[in-house]
């Protein structure tokens, strides 16, 4: 009965399949992964991860991925970071933002936040691409080989019998 | 997973999903929950955890309650423990009320209009102890008891040997001296030079006994002589002569030298009896009796317990130059950093903005004198913020207080922090008017117990400290001193009661100068006076008895290596140089006889 329930939940996550929404759930994944989770863009990421129809699976995986990777770049990008800060001719810019309602609760003022909030941006598009290129690829043997596993064949047989 | 075909639909029912959004207000929801059922008593629990750990002991909150329309925050009945005795608050506070402006609050910045903090009570007992379990988070500064533990102002503790009063105990008990002689023997001072001596008189003898073999003997002397007569017979100058006069040269070099080595090494061996003073220290300090040779015991006894306070208020100054740091002015902004090498917050200051934190004002009233640990007190805190040289203002605290139930009376104290520019400055002006010490320890050990049991005191502090500079200056006057004094040894108790007797009042002076590793400390006081008179005359004849019993067994010990090094210093000059003088005697009755022979030559050929 778990087994079943379990896949129901993971059929469902997989709800919304096409490769847009699979690239656009690694990417939001990635994001959540790398962003600390006390921030404000991180809350409204989130929230966009579970408004916007992208695929939740490859969200879930690839935050994982992602969370445990980040630590082990932890030292360049808060040298990023402390170096995006520390510019002279950003300054003024800082600043502005760090006085200006709702913006000081991204805790931008932060080196590794900084830092990894960049890192995210530049790796939005090459993360993307790269993502749709091996799920529109690979997407099909996986299929099958999902549909080959005991669990799924198990999982059809019930609901055959059961609806 | 789903066919190829699904795949070629990208967004085939709409951009949101609708169910999502449904549970996005089921969040809410329950975030309105948290804050409505849990928020308070979280943010009690977060704000018990980091003020305790500032604090270096238990900070206890019995309750909050928290308000955003108008913001306000309220705590009831704040306990704040004491390090050193943790069953006990150092003070705790009835009502603490903070109201904050809601405008920063949308830009993470926390301004509070005003605090007011009432019913204070001094040293109330608690219900647990007060000895923190947490964890400590690394980005604060380390707490009070971590702090002591490392190693700031070594120069000062450096300086600080162990207080003499501590080994008096020793007089009493029987003290194993040839135990300890032996013990050490190998490593005093004149038994290393007297083995020294004699590797160099082995080394140095072998190369005499070589001089030795190398002597003319008596064939030698005969086939000069031949040889020598030849040569005046023939009425030549010859290198018989040369012979005899250049051996009889090198023999008198090395006679000298010889006797001059011998006369240096004998010499460096009485002169060991020099170093004997060191030796009985040495011996001494294995006993573990005390120097005796002080003018003032009070940097020893007091010593410790001042560099305590001292890094105790270094944390403080420490954790306000963290917290408040000084600005560094760009062009357009003050930037303030904080945390460490790695993870840093960046503050920017621009002119006419708020800080990220700032108490405009803080006051502290009350007036619960006459209830039980009830204090009188009045103060202001004011300038206390995150960012001081966006601020531009320092921070003043005053305070006065008053607590005639424990006779604390007429306490003020007086800080000002000034971070607006670098270096970091602060000051302090500390008076106490009279308070009843009591318990105080002055020597605390096994063997003996020196406290002050009761006095009344008065003390003015001043401190200023600007970057590394720190100059500290204090004075406590103390009237009226009743003294607890035990020890095992009877005639330690009584001769240190006879010491003490009539010292009713004394002051102690103090003061810590420099920067960094030369900071000095200077302190002095009657109390310390008089019981370094007293260790010199009252127990001088028990070590002056003991120097004496330690001397004379060196002497006797040091004996044993000195006595044979010099008789074999003795038998060299009588047995070794002798030889050498007959030999420069045969060779110069030689080179007489040449010249008598050929005198009498010339004196026949003359008369013929």
């Amino acid at each position: 009965m778990i087994w079943y329930y379990l896949t129901r939940f993971l059929v469902w996550l997989n709800d919304d399949n096409s490769n847009t929404q699979y690239a656009w759930g690694i990417v939001v994944g990635m994001s959540l992964g790398m962003i600390p989770v006390v921030t404000l863009h991180w809350l409204v990421l989130f929230g966009l991860a579970i408004c916007l129809r992208i695929n939740l699976f490859s969200l879930i995986i690839s935050w994982i991925v992602f969370g445990a990777a980040s630590p082990l770049f932890k030292a360049p990008i808060q040298s990023l970071g402390t170096s995006i800060l520390s510019k002279p001719s950003l300054t003024g810019t800082w600043a502005t933002l760090y006085h200006a309602p709702f913006f000081p609760f991204t805790q931008f003022n932060h080196s590794h936040v900084m830092g990894s909030t960049i890192a995210m941006i530049l790796l939005i598009f090459p993360v993307y691409k790269i993502s749709w290129f091996f799920v529109n690829r690979y997407r099909e043997p996986v299929h099958q080989f999902w549909r080959s596993t005991r669990v799924h064949r198990a999982y059809v047989h019930y609901r055959r019998f059961s609806s | 997973m789903s066919t190829t075909e699904d795949s070629q639909a990208s967004f085939p029912q709409g951009l949101i999903r609708w169910r999502g959004c449904g549970l996005m207000v089921v969040l809410f929801a329950f975030a309105g929950v948290y804050y409505s059922f849990f928020a308070e008593n979280h943010f009690r629990k977060i704000l018990q955890e980091s003020l305790s750990e500032v604090h270096g002991a238990a900070i206890d909150i019995e309750s909050l309650k928290l308000t955003l329309f108008p913001p306000v925050v309220e705590f009831h009945k704040v306990e704040f423990g004491n390090v050193e005795r943790p069953n006990r608050n150092l003070f705790e506070l009835d009502k603490v009320r903070l109201e904050m402006a809601f405008g920063p609050l949308l830009r993470k910045k926390l301004i509070i209009e005003s605090m007011e903090a009432s019913g204070v009570r001094y040293a109330t007992a608690r219900s647990h102890p007060a000895t923190l379990v947490y964890e400590f988070n690394t980005d604060l500064a380390p707490s009070l008891m971590d702090r002591a533990a490392t190693g700031i102002y070594a120069s000062i503790r450096n300086e600080l040997i162990d207080n003499p009063l501590r080994h008096l105990g020793q007089l009493g008990t029987g003290l194993s001296i040839q135990s300890t002689i032996e013990f050490l023997f190998e490593r005093l001072q004149t038994v290393a030079t007297l083995k020294e001596l004699s590797e160099q008189l082995n080394e140095k003898g072998a190369l005499w006994e070589k001089y030795r073999a190398e002597l003319p003997t008596p064939a030698v002397f005969a086939g000069m002589k031949t040889r020598l007569t030849r040569e005046t017979a023939s009425q030549k100058v010859g290198a018989a002569q040369t012979e005899v006069s250049e051996s009889s040269r090198e023999i008198t070099e090395r006679m000298n030298q010889v006797r001059s080595e011998l006369t240096d090494i004998r010499r460096q061996v009485l002169e060991t009896q020099g170093s004997l003073g060191e030796d009985v220290t040495q011996v001494r300090r294995q006993l573990g009796l005390p120097r005796t040779d002080f003018d003032d015991l009070t940097e020893l006894t007091f010593g410790p317990r001042w560099l305590s306070l001292l890094e105790r208020l270094s944390y403080w100054i420490d954790l306000s130059r963290r917290r408040m740091p000084p600005g560094t002015t760009t062009g357009t902004a003050v930037i303030s950093l904080q945390g460490t090498e790695t993870e840093r917050s960046f503050h920017f200051g621009l002119p006419g903005t708020l800080p990220t934190f700032h108490l405009k004002k803080a006051t502290l009233h009350s007036e619960e004198a006459g209830k039980p640990n009830g204090l009188k007190i009045q103060g202001e805190v004011t300038g206390l913020t995150s960012d001081p040289s966006q601020l531009g203002q320092p921070l003043n605290l005053k305070l006065t207080a008053d607590y005639p139930e424990m006779g604390f009376r007429d306490f003020s104290l007086d800080v000002f922090i000034d971070h607006k520019t670098s270096p970091p400055q602060e000051k302090i002006d500390l008076k106490l008017g009279s308070f009843r010490l009591t318990d105080w320890s002055i020597t605390e050990a096994s063997d003996i117990t020196l406290k002050i049991a009761n006095a009344l005191t008065n003390l003015e502090l001043k401190g200023a400290f600007q970057g590394e500079e720190v100059h500290l200056d204090w004075n406590i006057g103390l009237s009226d001193i009743n003294y607890t004094i035990a020890s095992r040894f009877n005639q330690v108790e009584t001769t240190l009661k006879e010491m003490l007797n009539g010292m009713y009042s004394f002051d102690v002076k103090g003061s810590i100068e420099g920067s960094g590793a030369d900071l000095r400390l200077t302190t002095s006081s009657g109390l310390g006076k008089q019981l370094a008179e007293g260790l010199k005359h009252e127990f001088r004849h028990q070590f002056g008895a003991i120097d004496e019993s330690i001397r004379s067994q060196l002497v006797e010990r040091f004996a044993t290596i000195r006595d044979p090094l010099l008789s074999r210093v003795r038998e060299y000059n009588e047995s070794l140089l002798p030889q050498f003088e007959t030999a420069i005697r045969t060779l110069n009755g030689l080179k007489a006889e040449t010249i008598r022979s050929s005198k009498n030559k010339d004196s026949v050929s003359l008369n013929q």
